[in-house]
């Protein structure tokens, strides 16, 4: 088999070899598969699809279809249909994978994990794919010549020198300054523009502490009708002496973290009317983000009633317990100064020096 | 017998390179030629710098090409796209999922006891079954909730017919709870998603495919058309030639942004037999165009004070390019455009 | 597979081990329970901005269409370029007019520094704008006339208008 292709080659391409060129070598024209397809005309294309289809609008009318009624079928049925032949309920508990009854995986929708959804395409991610995400990757292209060697690095974890036989068989040490080794910042291509990944809605309330634990739940409806999403609660981590927060005892914060199509809803809803709405605001400081390309900002408790959620409802919320909130938005940017360029294409204002 | 294969294909490499080979694509066999010139780039490049003597690192040709600066000028979509039937399909499917797998509506959380807003909803709960607008009439806590499908011909999965049902609830909550039933509030429904150069076919007009990218393109005095571009004067990068040109061709009563400063492709045309330059000996092959992704914010494109000689300009979207340009000249550009 | 047999198989043989030298008190049935994800109601919203451009989003509030008045479309940060909106000075209730014709403009964050106005002729504008104020400050005029704030704002414009310094 081998042999003979090769020699099919051989025989293809030895009589080729003393014919001169015709076309310059330099140019021609490229063809790739999705020229050929849009070269074909769509009649042929279409005419090895079905013309008609169950989701098209103008979809087969025929007696069966339009007399078809599933409901008035199940009630003139006369004996029902054993409940194990339309019904499956899904185990309870997930006992491992040696037991004979597991439960289905998580995208099956008679999982007891299943979360049904997206239930639209929303508006951001649309202006994302469209305009936003190749803009930046023209705006981040780095063109190297031909031939360009980038200069060497020196190692971000530096050897230890020989100095002491104790040094032998060392782990490398981090670099100076900290032991913080900083993300690497890849150069942009097509499959790494940066995105928005996850938002996570934080509000601290140290009332939770010190008067009733009323706070903590005023504070969980509000971020839970801003996210569509329900809240976790934390304790603190840290002590707060003037505020009499102890350590892994009071309760004093709710988090809600977006993902998704509520990410995309949320960040929508921000922009386009919390945040002009704010008063006396010149946008997100230059200086925020964790030099790892996640920007924070926080919002005070009127702003946080400027939601549209919040306003529908406003009475109902006790008065002067609305929360103020902190909102970290995650994107796959490795730097900050990528993760400015996205948001602020996105429409989020930042202001002040820029700090990466 | 491997031995044998082996030389034969040895000996076949060797032949191929020069000509392109019908066995092997031809974006490979381009792939492949042009790692093969850098790695002779490099290698030379390498040579150049090991040897101090030699003092020009590039040495200067003349060009046997004129170099041409081109803008995409690009007008963004202005709204959502329309959704395809299998979407539309599954995001109803899956809102009817979630009716089922939600936790409930908390009522009270909204609408105070007794309030007219309270007594409001629960007619209108009353008579579509559910809390959800959009998703037609469907109690997912009834008997026959197993029945989620939609018929053949229903409109409620339609994104329009959503809206509508949508707008119908609010004029309805406001006509019952207003004190004076003698008026009837209007909400102002959505605009249409055809705009009238849609639908009058004005290809000049920024108004028209709200839905996808559009394109300038300008018709030459030869009458082809083409992306708005000017030869490269001396001294000149290739920023500053594109913004240069797009003042003298398309005016400057626009609001444009241009994305960075690298081009995003190029054409190359050849002249189909060489032009001489007696004067400096120089052969003009033909021209070469890079092109420079630009957006357009405001404003509107205007011939009347062009010094290109341009005819007309038009919008278009990428579908609608090859009825006007060359099938070489838009197989060079097709991949700088958009999908959408 | 071959990942949880390992596992498992420790734990049988810890099982046992334990099995010989006490006895267990805590029942260990290698089940985790499967909760159902918690969310909360959702429902589609028509967002209608302040330039008639409309969209649905998914919300918790009940609220069918949401009108807003105030948005990207037609705020200053967004459209730092349009010169509709930096014009700060329009009030519609004319409570800014009412002030100045009580108070004058000195009480203005932009006015300039009365010094550099004499020393400056002012600019064609400028004598538009105090011309306006003259005809919103005859309205009320008697009581302006002892209103030394107001001659020091007006200052320097005089010249341009000899009308309003007439009046005053």
């Amino acid at each position: 088999m081998a042999a003979s292709e090769s020699s099919r080659y051989l025989a293809r391409s030895l009589p080729r070899a003393f014919v001169p060129s015709v076309r310059p070598q330099g140019f021609c024209v490229r063809r790739n598969a999705s020229d050929q397809a849009s070269s074909r005309s769509p009649a042929v294309d279409l005419g090895e699809l079905e013309s008609t289809g169950a989701l098209l609008p103008g979809a087969s009318e025929s007696e069966a279809v339009k007399s078809f009624d599933p409901a008035a079928l199940a009630k003139g049925r006369k004996k029902q249909l054993p409940r194990s032949r339309y019904q499956f309920r899904s185990p309870k508990y997930d006992r491992g994978p040696l037991h004979p009854h597991r439960p289905p995986p998580p995208s099956d929708p008679s999982s007891r994990l299943y979360v049904p959804g997206p239930f639209s395409l929303p508006r951001v991610d649309q202006t994302y794919q469209s305009s936003v995400a190749s803009d930046i990757l023209t705006l981040c292209y780095v063109h190297n010549p031909p031939g360009f060697k980038p200069p060497q690095k020196s190692a971000r974890l530096r050897t230890w020198d020989d100095s002491s036989p104790y040094h032998k068989n060392r782990p490398l040490r981090g670099p100076r300054g900290g032991d913080v080794l900083r993300l690497l910042r890849k150069p942009i291509t097509f499959n790494n523009i940066p995105k928005i990944e996850r938002i996570t809605i934080h509000s601290y309330v140290k009332q939770a502490a010190q008067e009733n634990s009323g706070w903590l739940h005023v504070a969980g409806m509000a971020v839970q009708a801003i996210s569509n999403s329900r809240v976790e609660t934390f304790k603190s981590k840290t002590s707060v002496a003037t505020w009499g927060i102890v350590p892994g005892r009071d309760t004093v914060s709710v988090k809600a973290e977006l993902r998704g199509e509520n990410m995309l809803h949320f960040f929508g809803k921000m922009v386009d009317i919390v945040m002009p709405r704010i008063k006396d605001w010149d946008g997100v400081k230059g200086s925020s983000g964790d030099s790892s390309g996640n920007i924070t900002f926080g919002l005070e408790p009127e702003n946080v009633a400027l939601f549209p959620e919040i306003e529908v409802n406003y009475d109902m919320y006790p008065p002067k317990m609305i929360p103020g909130c902190h909102i970290t938005i995650h994107t796959t940017a490795k730097t900050d100064k990528d993760a400015r360029l996205l948001l602020s294409a996105m429409g989020i204002p930042f202001y002040g020096k820029m700090v990466n | 017998m491997s031995s044998g294969s082996n030389g034969a294909r040895r000996i076949a490499s060797v032949l191929r390179p020069s000509i392109a080979n019908p066995g092997v694509c031809r974006s490979c066999q381009e792939k492949t030629l042009g790692r093969r010139s850098y790695a002779a780039a490099a290698t030379n490049t390498a040579e150049i710098s090991s040897s101090p003597s030699s003092t020009t690192a590039f040495p200067v040709i003349k060009p046997s090409y004129t170099i041409n600066a081109g803008v995409l000028l690009s007008r963004p979509p202005q709204i959502t796209r329309d959704l395809t039937p299998f979407e539309k399909a599954y995001f109803f499917y899956q809102k009817r999922l979630n009716e089922r797998l939600a936790l409930p509506f908390t009522k009270y959380f909204y609408f105070k006891r007794g309030t007219p807003a309270d007594e409001d909803w629960k007619r209108k709960i009353r008579e579509r079954q559910t809390a959800a607008r959009d998703i037609g009439k469907y109690n997912a806590y009834a008997d026959d909730a197993w029945n989620d499908e939609l018929l053949v011909g229903a409109a409620e999965s339609e994104p329009d017919h959503q809206v509508e049902m949508l707008v119908q609830d609010a004029e309805a909550t406001v006509n019952a709870t207003s004190q004076d039933t003698s008026k009837k509030e209007e909400i102002p429904r959505p605009f249409s998603r055809m705009t009238e150069a849609d639908q009058q076919g004005d290809m000049k007009s920024l108004n028209r495919a709200l839905q996808r990218t559009l394109y300038l393109f300008v018709q030459s005095k030869d009458g082809y058309w083409k992306l708005p571009s000017s030869p490269i004067e001396k001294e000149e990068t290739l920023r500053l030639a594109v913004e240069r040109t797009l003042a003298q061709s398309a005016g400057v009563n626009m609001n444009t942004w241009l994305v960075g400063f690298h081009p995003v492709g190029h054409h190359v045309y050849n002249f189909k037999k060489p032009r001489l330059d007696e004067a400096n000996g120089i052969e003009h092959r033909g021209e070469k165009t890079f092109y420079i992704k630009g957006r357009i914010m405001t404003g509107q494109a205007d011939l009347t004070v062009n010094t290109q000689g341009l005819k007309d300009f038009k919008w278009l979207a990428k579908e609608e390019i090859p009825k006007f340009v060359g099938l070489t000249y838009y197989s060079n550009i097709k991949n700088m455009l958009a999908d959408r | 597979m071959s990942l949880t047999t390992p596992l498992r198989r420790s734990a049988a043989t810890t099982a046992r081990v334990s099995t010989s030298t006490t006895f267990i008190c805590s029942q260990c049935r290698h089940a985790t329970l499967l909760r159902r994800p918690k969310r909360p109601y959702t429902f589609t919203q028509l967002i209608t901005l302040s330039d008639g451009s409309t969209f649905t989003q998914r919300t918790t509030s009940p609220a069918p269409v949401y009108r807003s008045t105030r948005d990207t479309r037609n705020s200053l940060l967004w459209n730092p370029s349009s010169s509709k909106l930096l014009n700060i000075e329009d009030d519609e209730a004319g409570r800014l007019a009412a002030f100045r014709a009580k108070f004058g403009r000195s009480w203005d964050a932009n006015t300039p520094v009365e010094g550099e106005e004499a020393k400056t002729p002012t600019d064609k504008k400028d004598g538009k704008q105090s011309e306006e104020e003259a005809a919103a400050e005859a309205a009320a005029a008697q009581e302006e006339e002892d209103n030394l704030l107001d001659l020091i704002s007006s200052f320097g414009q005089d010249e341009h208008d000899g009308r309003s310094g007439k009046k005053k």
